[in-house]
């Protein structure tokens, strides 16, 4: 395609002249931009205004998108030229001209007059804002794409309640972008990205039924049937229980957990009047230590006595142990008096053992404790037979039939006592060794004997406190009082043995010592519960510098277990 | 000007952001040990409510500065405050969160908050250093004078080569018409020179720095046999040659200016859209709290 472009512009002298150029293009473009075959300059022409091409001797020119041409004052996106008529590009004017031999269309162009010294900057892209950045419509869009993916499209999913778990990647999409966190490690593996799991409403925070809905089992701070208590001291589980933080920490381990309330008196006095304040672990701010012990009364019945045994609190400084046994532990550690086999000392360790939950002990028995030293023989002559432990009618049948058996037997030597084996210094041999009668009342004469001894000298007496009910009938003359160890002195905390067996400069038995003075205890009703002091020489709250902190939890628990301590609250509760 | 952007009445505004920044971290070191801080606890609510007020005032600016009958504090006072007040929300947001984040809404407000935040701290760079470069690529004038200038040897340079034999003429016309100047977003940032310039077969083909017009004229002029046309040749070189340097200066000046403004158009899209981001962040707390 040939155009003939004329080009109309001032003479050097007066008026106009013109310059013909030769357009040899399939499309002519006319634009503001240096690279446009026709380069209109001005205001109002865009860099690539539009497009002109010749056919059947019209010349058509077709605007680019956002631009116009004008016609007689009419906006146009595209007009036909016949020779002679104009159209307006910015400020410049095409006229379309009659074709000379060998063109396929002319033109004329006068340049926009008005392009001078003022407006020429104008016409060319010299800012920002003449290219395509724009600070609307990224605003906008963005606006947009915030508003509905982060919010309506997870919320359309919430409030359409459709509860199929989505798919994976899906949460993209979904409430799970709301999430302030993740999840226990627990909670996510069984919850996921199910938020209404436990936000059961929209604005509503969560309820105790979400937590229990799993958590069935857990018990209220105070025992149920608490009468001043109709519910929870605090108000929701997820007070305490905070979920999606970082680091996971869903249990309250610092002190205003107990605090918060225990260091109010008065509310206090009113709903556990028992319970003391406490504003830390010191001295001052803890109350003193209680023991809970098992005290029994006994009350004689026509069957002998009674035992009903109960759990008090006592305070620690002027508590007794009520166990029944009579054990001076000071003897028992003084290797001058007791020594193990192989002629050592006896340890702490040789009675007490660790339980695996490392706070309590495995229970003392004579079985396992006591009787590799402790016989039961009651015949010197029989050093093997030995008497049933724990039954005291049994013993005494034991003792009978033994006797009844020696004494009738014909060779009737073998049944003189022999001495013995370990008779007390100033003591007399036994007395009983001369025996007239038959041999049966032999038997029974030196059964009574034995048994007397037995329950009120050196045999079961030695470690039982025994009841001399003065009855006729050996076989219930004698009651041995029961023993009972408490298990747990205070039930309401907790205590790790095992990470104290340790200690600077101490280890085994020198570590028991230091908490248990059992090298000074003469007397099994010596409690050797150390006080708060011995706890405060190393442990205080946050609030004392260099010493070990504890917390409150560290030693108590906010949802007691029941099963250890029902009887203590019930039975105080008001 | 810019430079008393910092020191505008003595970094008042300094001052006033460090105060709130420090009675911030106050608030913060409050948290004890009964929950990790986050922006759950009172303190979280407190700060978090502080950064969004910031935040609603530090967008205030965009309204503030084009209301220019507005007698609230001069406009240069705003902008000093919005530095220190801008900054001093990227320490109090990072307070409030904890630095807990995650892939969720609540990070997205965050991440669009600094990076509205750091293309501020581009923008004021820019505005603190480029001032001095605009100025003396300038020389004292303005945009307006060096196109002024420009046209006037633009028309300057038309008519001498029309003195000159139809090939000169046509060169130095067609390399005037087709000066590229500015142009697209790179064209601007970059400088970049497009000019064409049309020999005699009418196609366009590069003129970088318009050296070929130069190089043209040059060679003439020891080839010129009359004195007339060498005195014409020289004047309109000379001519040639200052119209280089004006064009050099324009494009500095074009690239210098679009620096200056390019992160506007990331700093204000932005803003917006963590406007957005900020309600949907205390929508969904309180949907899920």
């Amino acid at each position: 395609m040939d155009i003939l472009l004329r080009e109309m512009r001032a003479a050097l002298d007066q008026g106009t002249e013109f310059q013909d150029r030769e357009l040899s293009l399939p499309v002519v473009t006319i634009g503001s931009r240096q690279d446009q075959a026709i380069q209109l300059l001005g205001e109002q022409v865009a860099g690539s205004h539009a497009e002109l091409r010749a056919a059947g001797g019209k010349l058509q020119i077709k605007a680019t998108r956002g631009n116009a041409l004008v016609v007689d004052g009419e906006k146009r996106s595209s007009v036909e030229l016949a020779p002679g008529e104009r159209v307006l590009i910015g400020g410049n004017t095409l006229e379309a001209m009659a074709a000379p031999a060998g063109f396929d269309g002319a033109v004329v162009l006068v340049p926009d007059p008005e392009v001078d010294r003022a407006t020429f900057e104008n016409a060319y892209q010299t800012s920002l804002k003449d290219t395509w950045l724009s600070k609307r419509w990224p605003a906008w869009i963005s606006l947009a794409l915030v508003l509905v993916f982060a919010l309506a499209v997870p919320l359309y999913l919430v409030m359409d309640g459709d509860d199929a778990t989505p798919a994976p990647g899906a949460s993209l999409l979904t409430d799970a972008i709301w999430t302030s966190g993740p999840l226990h490690a627990v909670h996510n593996q069984s919850i996921g990205d199910d938020c209404g799991a436990c936000h059961s409403e929209l604005l509503e925070r969560v309820q105790d039924n979400a937590c229990t809905a799993c958590h069935k089992d857990i018990e209220d701070h105070i025992v149920p049937g608490h009468a001043a208590l109709q519910s929870m001291p605090t108000e929701r589980c997820a007070v305490c229980h905070k979920e999606h933080n970082e680091p996971t920490l869903l249990v309250i381990e610092a002190d205003s957990l107990c605090t918060d309330c225990h260091d109010d008196g008065a509310t206090l006095s009113r709903v556990s009047p028992h319970v003391e304040v406490a504003t830390g672990f010191s001295e001052a701010s803890h109350p003193r230590f209680e023991v809970a012990l098992p005290i029994a009364q006994a009350t004689a019945k026509a069957t002998g006595l009674v035992f009903d045994w109960e759990l008090h609190e006592r305070p620690l400084e002027d508590a007794q142990e009520q166990s029944n046994l009579k054990f001076p532990h000071d003897l028992h550690l003084d290797v001058g008096s007791v020594r193990t086999q192989s002629g050592e000392a006896l340890g702490c360790g040789d009675c007490h053992t660790l339980s695996p939950d490392r706070e309590h002990f495995v229970p003392v028995s004579m079985a396992a404790h006591c009787r590799d030293c402790h016989e039961l023989t009651f015949d010197a002559g029989a050093p093997q037979r030995q008497l049933p432990h724990g039954q005291p009618s049994e013993a005494v049948a034991t003792m009978e039939g033994h006797f009844i058996r020696v004494y009738a037997d014909p060779s009737r030597a073998a049944a003189e006592p022999t001495r013995e084996r370990r008779r007390r210094p100033g003591r007399r041999a036994d007395s009983g060794n001369s025996c007239s009668g038959t041999a049966l009342q032999c038997a029974l004469q030196r059964t009574e004997a034995e048994v007397l001894n037995q329950f009120t000298r050196s045999g079961c007496v030695t470690c039982h406190r025994v009841d001399d009910t003065g009855t006729s009938d050996l076989f219930t003359r004698f009651q041995v009082y029961p023993v009972r160890l408490p298990g747990d002195f205070m039930p309401t905390a907790r205590f790790d043995h095992h990470s104290h067996l340790t200690q600077k400069d101490k280890d085994g038995d020198a570590a028991c010592l230091t908490c248990h003075e059992a090298t000074a205890s003469s007397a099994s009703t010596d409690l050797m519960i150390p006080d708060i002091d011995n706890c405060t020489s190393c442990h205080t709250d946050h609030t004392v510098a260099d010493s070990v902190p504890l917390d409150c939890v560290d030693c108590h628990a906010y949802h007691p277990d029941a099963s250890s301590m029902p009887q203590l609250f019930t039975e105080r509760t008001p | 000007m810019f430079e008393n952007l910092l020191r505008y009445r003595g970094g008042r505004y300094f001052w006033w952001s460090a105060v709130l920044v420090v009675a911030c971290i106050g608030v913060f070191v409050t948290h004890g040990r009964a929950e990790p801080p986050n922006g759950g606890t009172w303190q979280g609510y407190t700060l978090g409510t502080i950064g969004a007020v910031l935040i609603l005032w530090l967008t205030w600016l965009g309204v503030r500065k084009r209301s220019y009958r507005s007698s609230m504090g001069t406009v240069r006072g705003w902008t000093s405050a919005h530095v220190y007040l801008g900054t001093a929300c990227l320490i109090i947001a990072s307070l409030h969160s904890a630095l807990q984040f995650g892939w969720n809404v609540h990070t997205l407000s965050y991440v669009l908050m600094c990076l509205v935040i750091f293309s501020g701290f581009y923008g004021l760079y820019v505005y603190i250093n480029y001032p001095r470069s605009l100025s003396d690529n300038r020389a004292g004038g303005s945009r307006e004078s060096l196109f002024a200038e420009l046209y006037e040897l633009n028309k300057r340079g038309m008519t001498l080569a029309r003195l000159s034999s139809p090939s000169v003429q046509q060169a130095v016309v067609s390399s005037i018409e087709r000066t590229a100047i500015g142009g697209g977003l790179l064209d601007q940032l970059l400088a970049r020179d497009g000019s064409l310039i049309a020999l005699g077969d009418g196609k366009p083909q590069p003129n970088p720095d318009q050296q070929i017009t130069i190089d043209m004229v040059a060679d003439l002029i020891p080839r010129s046999e009359k004195s007339q046309e060498v005195v014409a040749l020289e004047e309109l070189l000379s001519v040639l040659c200052r119209r280089q340097t004006i064009l050099r200066r324009l494009r500095k000046d074009i690239r210098l200016q679009g620096w200056l403004q390019i992160w506007l158009y990331v700093h204000v899209p932005l803003t917006i859209a963590l406007l957005g981001a900020l309600v949907v962040h205390i929508i969904t707390t309180f949907f899920y709290w």
